[in-house]
């Protein structure tokens, strides 16, 4: 068929498509514009709620109806129920309650990406807070946050506040906070509530499931004590999967020592002030810019700068991979990339989620190369690494396909 | 429209998984619009970016009147024609089409068949305006008078532009099959 011949159905089925780590890439800048718009708005004083309910006439409605609503479930609940089977709970007991508590822990699981790993958060009022785990510390306390990565051994020092950590670390607090769990009543889609007994310990409980931004949340609150007892939480809309957090055990107004909340750097990490900070994003924007331009060689240069001011940086392993990377799809320079991919694994070893990829390009180098048998070898190195991943990644398929059709090519050549 | 609508909802209220669902919704059909409009998707890619950060920068103050695919198609399409507008001078050959290999940058540029091709390479051809209002309804299903409100002409100019673009593609590509 000529294809002017039938034109208009050509048109309609030229489709583009990005490959699958350039979708990523893309994806991961416009999530990174997000996150910088998010703190941008957080850090702009917003109007106060109230004043957005009452200069608005549906929401005055709609805030005066929830105000009855509120007052006939008071009266309901005073009442009691007619039968005796429902206990004696609402939801905003438990928020009072927690008012009430002086602070809390929570301990539990949190399953990452990569693996899953306990973790312990203590939260005293709403401006103190201790989250650890073994690849994460976080210590808040007022306006002043650290941000210790042991893999990294450097400590990131932020004040005013960081809505990025405020996000991450409201997810735990969900259950442990009478101020969030008012918020998450109010805003919160699907809420359901299951009256039975806790089958470990035969206490009255209430088990309450909701979804709120985008996360599924489940907690088991008391019936007696009116506390919450444990939760989950899900960084998606549905139960399916292993939770991001598992609150296996919340204690309440537990002694905790005066200093829970002061950070103290162990000896030898390396400390990142807030300018070191803004000066090493600064150099990364840049040269990240300049790779959108395909200016190789300035983005490289940039690149490498990064690796070697700071080499503790997260990003110092990605800036000499993307250094691999352009060598080894722009410039056509095989063997240099494959040099900077040995150099990552080798002065990198502990950054397991990283060595992946490495792995994967490396497998792509060897396998472009000829070199079969070394691309069998890094692409089996790349799915072992990534044997206790928690998600479906678009590399380990890859990783899967290349590894067929080099066993078969291995064989032939036998 | 209902799932957009909550969508929106939730990005006002700063959910990252509400962008992302909107990015994965809407990502792949505004890369081809650009694509196809710009015959070059290193830009394309600069293009859709572009319009999900200033979507991202209203959405705050957004109201959604008609559908939000129809609202980026049309950001799109004016981005697109800004970008062309200031690269006026710089031709865009049917090189810029077909030079996107797996291996040449960050984007693969998936063609489906040879016809395909030398469908692209006659489009890059055509005067931009007979190739936007070619693009914007065949490739981004908009209606004719959506186009003229974008190219800010009547409906039958709108159409006209449409009718003359496939007349010359027409030649075009029966000339180079002749060859």
């Amino acid at each position: 068929m000529k294809p002017s011949e039938n034109i208009e159905e050509s048109i309609r089925e030229r489709r583009y498509r990005a490959t699958a780590e350039a979708y990523d890439k893309a994806l991961g800048s416009f999530m990174q514009a997000v996150d910088d718009h998010e703190k941008q708005k957080a850090a702009a004083p917003g109007p106060h709620i109230w004043r957005i309910i009452m200069t608005s006439r549906i929401l005055k409605l709609a805030a005066a109806a929830a105000v009855v609503i509120a007052a006939a479930s008071v009266v309901s609940y005073f009442g009691g129920s007619i039968d005796g089977a429902t206990p004696l709970w609402a939801i905003e007991q438990t928020i009072e309650a927690l008012d009430d508590t002086r602070n809390c822990v929570i301990s539990g699981t949190a399953n990452g990406p990569l693996r899953s790993m306990p973790f312990k958060c203590q939260i005293e009022s709403d401006d103190c807070l201790r989250y650890e785990s073994d690849d994460e510390v976080y210590v808040i306390k007022g306006d002043l946050s650290h941000l210790y990565y042991p893999a990294y051994g450097e400590v990131v020092v932020r004040s005013g506040g960081d809505p990025t950590w405020y996000h991450k670390l409201m997810e735990i607090r969900l259950w442990a906070s009478g101020s969030l769990l008012e918020r998450l009543r109010t805003m919160a889609d699907d809420w359901q509530e299951t009256y039975a007994d806790d089958i470990q310990t035969g206490r009255e409980s209430v088990f309450v499931t909701c979804t709120y931004l985008d996360r599924s949340i489940w907690f088991q609150v008391d019936v007696e004590t009116k506390l919450i007892v444990r939760g989950k939480l899900w960084r998606h809309v549905g139960m399916q999967g292993a939770p991001a957090y598992v609150a296996e055990t919340i204690l309440y107004n537990v002694e905790m020592p005066d200093e829970t909340f002061d950070f103290v750097a162990t000896p030898g990490v390396k400390v990142v002030s807030e300018e070191e900070r803004k000066a090493r994003s600064a150099l990364f924007d840049e040269a990240w810019a300049l790779d959108k331009k395909k200016q190789n060689g300035e983005a490289i240069e940039l690149y490498q700068q990064i690796y070697e001011k700071y080499p503790t940086w997260q990003w110092a392993a990605w800036s000499l991979e993307r250094i691999g990377d352009l060598n080894r799809l722009r410039l056509g320079r095989r063997d240099k990339a494959v040099e900077l991919y040995e150099k990552i694994i080798r002065e990198y070893p502990q950054l397991s989620y990283r060595l992946l990829r490495t792995y994967h390009s490396l497998g792509r180098c060897y396998m472009a190369a000829g070199r079969n048998d070394k691309a069998l070898e890094a692409f089996e190195t790349c799915l072992e690494l990534g044997r206790q991943r928690n998600e479906q990644w678009f590399v380990f398929d890859d990783c899967k396909d290349k590894i067929a059709e080099l066993k078969q090519a291995l064989d032939r050549e036998q | 429209m209902v799932e957009d609508r909550l969508l929106i909802w939730r990005c006002r209220q700063g959910s990252r998984a509400a962008f992302r669902r909107i990015y994965e919704k809407y990502e792949s059909d505004l890369r081809t619009l650009a694509a196809n409009l710009l015959g070059d998707t290193a830009a394309a890619e600069d293009v859709v970016h572009d319009v999900f950060v200033s979507f991202l920068k209203v959405v705050g103050d957004f109201e959604l009147r008609s559908s939000l695919a129809g609202y980026l198609k049309t950001c799109v399409a004016n981005r697109a024609r800004d970008y062309v507008r200031k690269r006026r001078g710089q031709s865009v050959t049917a090189a810029d089409v077909e030079r996107a290999t797996p291996d040449d940058g960050p984007l693969r540029l998936v063609v489906q068949s040879e016809e395909l091709q030398k469908v692209g390479s006659a489009m890059s051809r055509l005067p931009y305006e007979q190739k936007e209002a070619i693009v914007l309804y065949l490739s981004g299903r908009m209606r004719f008078r959506t186009i003229a409100k974008l190219q800010k002409v009547s409906v039958k100019t709108a159409h006209s532009r449409y009718r003359a673009g496939l007349d010359k593609l027409k030649l075009m590509l029966n000339s180079e099959v002749g060859k």
